[in-house]
């Protein structure tokens, strides 16, 4: 008998299980349902973000028609940056219920602005979205487990045990073809509806493929677990209840242990401490002598140290001068605050390797550019960007050229 | 002893002499002790960290040199909100939403630095509190302890033995329930233990806390009769504990999902950004109140002068200056209180969908019931944001007024160019010292109770709901 037979065989007899092929069933149903919501939460976003990017096109032309000055104009004009979804953003939303996708800046300082949350409502964000991950990092362990647990134990409950070894002779194979067919099962529940969905928004194949890569570790690890316990001598109510104890304590328990000792270890950077810090620098400024803003400020811009020095009460380049000091002042206190979440993520990672449904929502999130990494990566191109325009502007203000809309044709543009 | 009293002694005898029921009763009181002790020592050490920052804050603003009024206003002031003191048992949405507020003139800003932002994606499994232990772990653990109570005996034939004794079926599972109803009791100890602790250190939260346990009671007593009445109804053991795991993992992971999905796509909630975009749109109408000229304050000079019956402004017998930031931040405010009630309008009406399926899911009835009672729940913290944008608006208009009747017109005007005139501008210390404290109460506690009530009713239908199913496993158990 050919190994493709006997496959077929075994899956005749799996799809004869009306309950686990039920079980199959609604895991597919659960996870088209997840890549639907998915998909059309990433719709949403990206269409947002094309309405709002308009929006700010005539918000900017009208603030800087307003403006008598470059000092005005600059401090008017407010410039949208985005963090566009990803192909695979339909598979893990992560970070983008909690942390922007969309950020207006200007150029005041940055640390008054970057730290600014969105209107998300905390109660969505407190259960989390149904997204694939979820179904991959939750649901599909449970169906494993549903379809697996009583594979050996069933029989031998059955008095089937004698019979089995007696027709098919090498029992061991017998157990690798059964488990071959339910693992087979599980992918194709899991995998078809994320093909499906990806190749209607046109994401590549290598994401695609990546991603199913992921999803296969997941099933062969919980598979592994799994057949760890269904070899034992126990009832089927007794390996049920430990996988489920299982998987209790690293869908659960482990993460929330987990972030118990990382809050222990890393207790980060209270970020109201930048905020506080940089306002005390950026409105101190008021009352110092220009001398004291102006002056360090050319040790770090010193293309501007012999414009012409400031003798008014106000001058806009002294104020766009302190604002930078702010930022210079508070650079230190931010950048170990990033730090923090930087290690606390990697700590995460450390977790990740005791608890499967860590680890694949990590995976699946970092694909899907959706995770503590990337938003801020986004945080940084944001800085970059508010670099460049706060330079750009710093040629009409030290040179104290006259206004006109003219020169503003070439304002930085974030792409 | 009742025969259901015997019964329910026997299964405890059973449970305390199987190794993995011990381990999991043992993991369970563990898990809640360990919520528990966590939760407070870590909102303790938050309270502190935030009274001790608000210090700081009001110190900042009173420790301030002459200034010019407008310099006040946007120096600005930081409010930071301490945790309600029953977010002990339930934290609700605190991880999710901004600590602190920085409160400026012309903008209603919104609270910043959230923890779940700063954390890792580990936030987003659960919260170390008692209220996600005992909502989520517990029945599960539960499930795992007694979802073979009924059927175990069937499987064995002792059940047949028993009912030829003369058990009754409905007192055969009566007995189960109190077993697994001790397990419930259990795990709720450490929450009846804290309230006793918490209660008189906080005596006006007593009802909320009585709610907050009669909540958490009534869910578990559900959970209780619900494992016992499957276990009946199902012909074996495994075939009970698929079926129990099946409904868990339905009521307290899917449907909380969806639910928050379906609420985001019905009623779609718009970006910040583009809020912000239409805000400014509208306050351009306004007009900008640091330039007298603008058109957008025409009529109110006119109105002014005819107020004071005088001819221009520098006639005025007061700063003119001061008066347009006033009537500046008066209306400004206004457009942003109305754009942020919509907002808030639109995120309760989301939560609301997300009650809605409390109607399927118990979970979702007792997680409301619990924030709401706790004072964590999204209204509590649209209410912080609120009294924050109160006592901002009374802060800067302070400022404004003191711009308006301190100061000279002609000085203020010149005060940009002229180095002498801007130090005539600059009023005295003493004004900051009168800042007022930033006192947030929270919800009250009879309100909170109040719309507690309706999901403790629907818990109590969920109980009913249950206990209907009992019968039917009593009347399957006696039809043996």
């Amino acid at each position: 008998m050919n190994l493709l037979h006997c496959l077929g065989r075994e899956a005749g007899l799996f799809i004869r299980t009306r309950s686990s092929v039920a079980a199959l069933a609604l895991l597919c149903v659960l996870a088209s349902i997840a890549i639907g919501l998915g998909h059309a939460e990433v719709q949403r976003q990206e269409a947002s973000i094309e309405r709002v990017r308009a929006l700010d096109v005539t918000e900017r032309e009208s603030a800087l028609a307003g403006a008598p000055d470059f000092g005005d104009a600059a401090y008017a004009a407010y410039h949208l940056t985005w963090n566009p979804p990803s192909e695979m953003a339909f598979t893990a939303m992560g970070q983008r219920d909690i942390a922007p996708w969309m950020l207006r800046v200007r150029a005041l300082a940055l640390e008054g602005q970057i730290h600014e949350t969105d209107s998300f409502n905390p109660e969505l964000s407190l259960t989390g979205r149904f997204d694939y991950a979820f179904v991959m990092a939750f649901l599909l362990p449970l169906f494993a487990i549903v379809v697996m647990y009583d594979m050996v134990s069933a029989e031998r409950e059955a008095g089937r045990i004698p019979l089995l070894v007696a027709s098919a002779g090498n029992v061991r194979r017998l157990w690798w073809q059964r488990t071959a067919v339910r693992v087979l099962g599980l992918l194709l529940a899991c995998l078809v509806p994320m093909w499906l969905g990806g190749l209607i928004i046109g994401t590549s194949a290598g994401a695609l493929l990546t991603a199913s890569a992921i999803v296969l570790v997941t099933v062969l690890v919980w598979t592994a677990v799994i057949l760890v316990f269904s070899f034992r001598p126990w009832s089927s109510a007794v390996i049920a209840t430990s996988l489920t104890g299982v998987w209790l304590t690293v869908a659960l328990i482990l993460p929330l242990g987990g972030k118990v000792l990382i809050d222990y270890l890393e207790p980060g950077i209270d970020g109201a401490q930048i905020a506080l810090l940089q306002r005390e620098t950026v409105n101190g400024a008021w009352d110092l002598p220009k001398e004291a803003t102006m002056k360090p400020f050319f040790v770090t811009h010193p293309e501007w140290a012999d414009t012409r020095p400031v003798t008014e009460p106000f001058h806009w380049k002294w104020y766009y001068a302190f604002q930078q000091r702010g930022d210079e002042v508070a650079a230190e206190l931010s950048g170990a605050y990033r730090a923090a979440i930087t290690r606390r993520d990697e700590l995460t990672g450390w977790v990740a390797l005791l608890s499967p449904p860590v680890a694949v929502q990590r995976a699946l999130q970092r694909l899907a550019g959706t995770d503590v990494q990337a938003s801020l990566a986004y945080e940084q191109r944001i800085r970059i960007f508010h670099e460049q325009l706060r330079r750009f502007y710093y040629p009409f203000l030290f040179n104290e050229e006259p206004y006109g809309l003219e020169s503003l044709k070439d304002l930085p543009r974030f792409e | 002893m009742s025969q259901a009293m015997k019964i329910a002694a026997g299964e405890w005898t059973h449970l305390l002499r199987t190794r993995l029921a011990v381990l999991t009763l043992g993991l369970l009181f563990a898990l809640v002790a360990i919520a528990a002790i966590n939760s407070s020592a870590q909102l303790r050490a938050e309270a502190a960290e935030r009274l001790q920052y608000q210090q700081q804050a009001d110190e900042a603003y009173r420790a301030q040199p002459d200034r010019h009024p407008h310099r006040m206003v946007h120096y600005g002031h930081y409010v930071f909100r301490t945790p309600a003191p029953l977010a002990v048992i339930d934290p609700g949405v605190d991880a999710f939403t901004g600590r602190s507020i920085f409160l400026e003139g012309h903008r209603r800003n919104t609270a910043a630095f959230s923890e779940a932002r700063e954390t890792s994606v580990l936030t987003r499994f659960g919260s170390v509190s008692p209220a996600f232990t005992l909502q989520v772990l517990v029945p599960l653990l539960m499930i795992l302890i007694g979802f073979s109570s009924v059927a175990r005996e069937r499987e064995r034939g002792i059940l047949l033995q028993l009912l030829a004794q003369g058990t009754r079926g409905a007192a055969l599972v009566q007995g189960k329930a109190i077993a697994l109803a001790g397990v419930a009791a259990l795990a709720l100890l450490p929450l009846f233990l804290s309230a006793l602790w918490l209660g008189p250190q906080t005596p006006t939260e007593a009802l909320p806390l009585l709610a907050l346990l009669a909540g958490h009671t009534v869910y578990l007593a559900f959970w209780v009769v619900l494992i016992v009445a499957v276990s009946a109804l199902a012909g074996r053991a495994r075939t009970a504990l698929i079926v129990l795991i099946g409904i868990w993992a339905m009521l307290t992971v899917l449907v909380p999902r969806l639910a928050t999905d379906v609420a985001a796509t019905t009623l779609p909630a718009p970006n910040q950004a583009e809020v912000d975009i239409r805000l400014q749109e509208e306050l351009r109408s306004v007009g900008d109140s640091h330039n007298i000229n603008d058109p957008g304050f025409q009529s109110f000079q006119q109105q002014v002068l005819a107020q004071y019956g005088v001819a221009s402004i520098d006639e005025l017998p007061v700063n003119y200056r001061g008066l347009v930031s006033l009537q500046g931040e008066a209306e400004s405010s206004a457009v942003m209180d109305r754009l942020t009630a919509e907002q808030h309008s639109l995120q309760r009406d989301q939560a609301g969908i997300v009650k809605l399926f409390a109607l399927l899911s118990p979970y979702i009835a007792v997680r409301h019931l619990s924030m709401t009672s706790a004072g964590t729940d999204l209204r509590n913290h649209q209410q912080f944001l609120d009294a924050a944008e109160a006592h901002r608006f009374a802060l800067i208009q302070g400022l404004n007024t003191l711009h308006a009747e301190e100061l000279d017109y002609v000085d203020d005007s010149a005060r940009s160019r002229d180095a002498e005139a801007e130090q005539r501008t600059r009023v005295s210390s003493e004004f900051w010292t009168t800042l007022q404290q930033f006192d947030f109460a929270g919800t009250g506690a009879a309100e909170r109770v109040r719309s507690a009530l309706p999901l403790l009713l629907a818990l109590f239908a969920w109980l009913s709901a249950s206990a209907l199913l009992l019968r039917a496993g009593a009347r399957k158990v006696q039809a043996l």
